[in-house]
């Protein structure tokens, strides 16, 4: 059992502590400064972001997705307290087979207008009971545009191309399967503008 | 025994020649770039106010060619019969501009009889970048005029973490920089009108991060607007500028340090030359316990010892890819993340 007062991890942008919560165990996730950037961006940008992530958190349960419960907002210390999740990332336990429950999920927030806009394999944590739940909404934000949502199903096929290359075709394609399942109206638009803006990318006619 | 490679850059502003001895970089315990005999480059100087004219680059890398190819083999002190392999950069780049320097490879491979091998230019960048720093396979942000790109290196290729998802951070810099007057390269003129900012002045400008990627098509249109209101001080905006795009693309190498766990960072290519970002990198990859190395500056522009010092890993290799002369041709976008590379 992990004590509490640990770190459990240290992201790009934040810290994160298991706590005690009124007697149970907690995650305060705390957004730290970052001394290379300036104060005026800084300050703004943590404060903003903790808002929108408490804001979103709050929203995805009603959608039926595992996601933290938020159970505190501290703006001044750029600190938001919610629910521990027990498990491991899907970064650490990959398998192709597991990306189809992914694409569900994102495939039920997209539908939701609900873009998470950080869709790696170490925000899925996966629990002893096999259920999927989704972190790290700091980068989130709503949006009706297909670009937007095929910005986000990007991420996850260039995290899974640079990491996980001898199954991404197999990965990949379970994605999109089980993306199909739950966003089921107009997916196929959406996949055409993930290859769009691949193709915005730059010297990438090479690769047609 | 030593292999000499001689290598002909030209992709955009500048053409170099560069002779590498490629033994001495790799047996001896030679330091840093002795290895790199000689290294001679001129660059094309865009008039007040534009960018780089592809067909007068390419007059001018054409008329700067063979004074440039002789100081390189003079200070080399060396025949050009002696070099045992040509390399030449045939693309990313400037059409005009790179078939000057294949026309070049191609004529002396052919006259010669020597092998002939075409270089990617960003593969270019990156291998001198860590010969020069002694890493072993570095998280590398590749910035310069042509690319804003991160990159980590798995199983025979550099694979793209993150890369911008429209203009480069030098197109930035150097389109805000023509905009008030200056020819590019513009990025030095920024960073000197930036440092005469109070620091305190900073207007809210676009900050897009889109989970690895960066975009500053937006940033850019902000600042234009921000240069046509007069009451605005130059310096204020350069300041803001700056301190805006680098957040972004640290923030972005902050997430690849923090994902992949890479404890050596690499930066290369032009703008690795700006203190500002330097030190705005270094803030970072010290808090995640990762070592910040720059490639020196005098071989972060480009340069002829970057495909020389390349090319001649490529004739080492298990596949060295050497071309006929008649079929030395050129690929303007040639993406690096498609380039096989069989030597690390």
């Amino acid at each position: 059992m992990i004590r509490e007062g640990t770190l459990l991890k240290k992201g790009a942008e934040s810290e994160l502590y298991l706590i005690n919560w009124y007697g149970g165990h907690a995650v305060s996730k705390v957004r730290i400064r970052k001394d290379y950037r300036h104060p005026s961006i800084d300050v703004p940008l943590r404060k903003q972001r903790t808002i929108h992530e408490a804001n979103i958190l709050s929203q995805v349960k009603l959608l039926g997705i595992k996601a933290p419960f938020v159970y505190f907002l501290d703006i001044s210390n750029f600190e938001i307290i919610m629910e521990y999740i027990q498990g491991k990332t899907i970064k650490d336990v990959f398998s192709p087979k597991l990306c189809t429950n992914v694409g569900k999920i994102i495939g039920t927030l997209h539908s939701n207008n609900i873009i998470h806009g950080d869709i790696t394999t170490s925000n899925f944590i996966v629990s002893h009971d096999g259920v999927i739940s989704l972190i790290d909404f700091g980068l989130s934000f709503i949006s009706e545009r297909y670009e937007d949502k095929a910005a986000d199903i990007r991420l996850f096929k260039e995290v899974l191309n640079s990491i996980n290359i001898e199954d991404f075709v197999e990965s990949f394609e379970n994605f999109c399967n089980g993306y199909n399942q739950t966003y089921t109206t107009v997916s196929s638009i959406i996949f055409k503008t993930v290859n769009d803006i691949e193709k915005r990318g730059r010297y990438s006619r090479s690769a047609l | 025994m030593s292999m000499l490679c001689l290598g002909i850059e030209s992709t955009a502003h500048t053409f170099g020649c560069s002779v590498v001895n490629y033994d001495r970089g790799n047996y001896s315990n030679v330091s840093k770039d002795e290895f790199i005999l000689s290294e001679t480059r001129d660059v094309y100087k865009a008039s007040a106010g534009w960018g780089i004219h592809p067909r007068d680059a390419s007059k001018h890398h054409a008329q700067v060619a063979t004074t440039i190819l002789r100081k390189c083999l003079k200070d080399a002190n060396i025949d050009i019969k002696n070099i045992d392999l040509i390399s030449y950069s045939a693309g990313p780049g400037l059409g005009p501009c790179l078939r000057v320097g294949a026309v070049v490879s191609r004529s002396l491979a052919s006259f010669y009889g020597i092998p002939l091998i075409p270089v990617n230019h960003a593969v270019g960048h990156i291998e001198l970048g860590i010969k020069l720093t002694n890493l072993n396979s570095p998280l590398t942000l590749l910035v310069s005029g042509g690319h804003t790109m991160l990159l980590v290196y798995y199983r025979n290729k550099w694979r793209i973490f993150g890369e911008t998802l429209d203009i480069t951070l030098g197109q930035l810099f150097d389109q805000v920089g023509r905009k008030m007057g200056f020819a590019s390269p513009c990025g030095s003129k920024i960073e000197e009108l930036s440092g005469l900012s109070d620091g305190n002045s900073l207007h809210s400008l676009p900050y897009i991060i889109k989970g690895n990627d960066v975009s500053f098509s937006g940033l850019l249109s902000s600042v234009k607007s921000l240069l046509n209101d007069r009451s605005n001080h130059i310096y204020d905006i350069c300041f803001s500028l700056q301190e805006t795009a680098f957040a972004i693309i640290v923030e972005a190498v902050e997430r690849a340090l923090a994902f992949t766990g890479n404890k050596e960072f690499l930066i290369v290519g032009g703008v690795s030359a700006n203190k500002r970002l330097s030190e705005m990198l270094n803030l970072a990859c010290t808090a995640h316990g990762a070592v910040f190395n720059s490639c020196p500056l005098r071989y972060c522009g480009d340069n002829g010892a970057q495909i020389a010092w390349t090319g001649s890993q490529i004739y080492s290799s298990e596949q060295p890819h050497i071309v006929e002369p008649e079929n030395a041709s050129v690929n303007q976008s040639w993406r690096l993340d498609s380039v096989y590379i069989p030597w690390r």
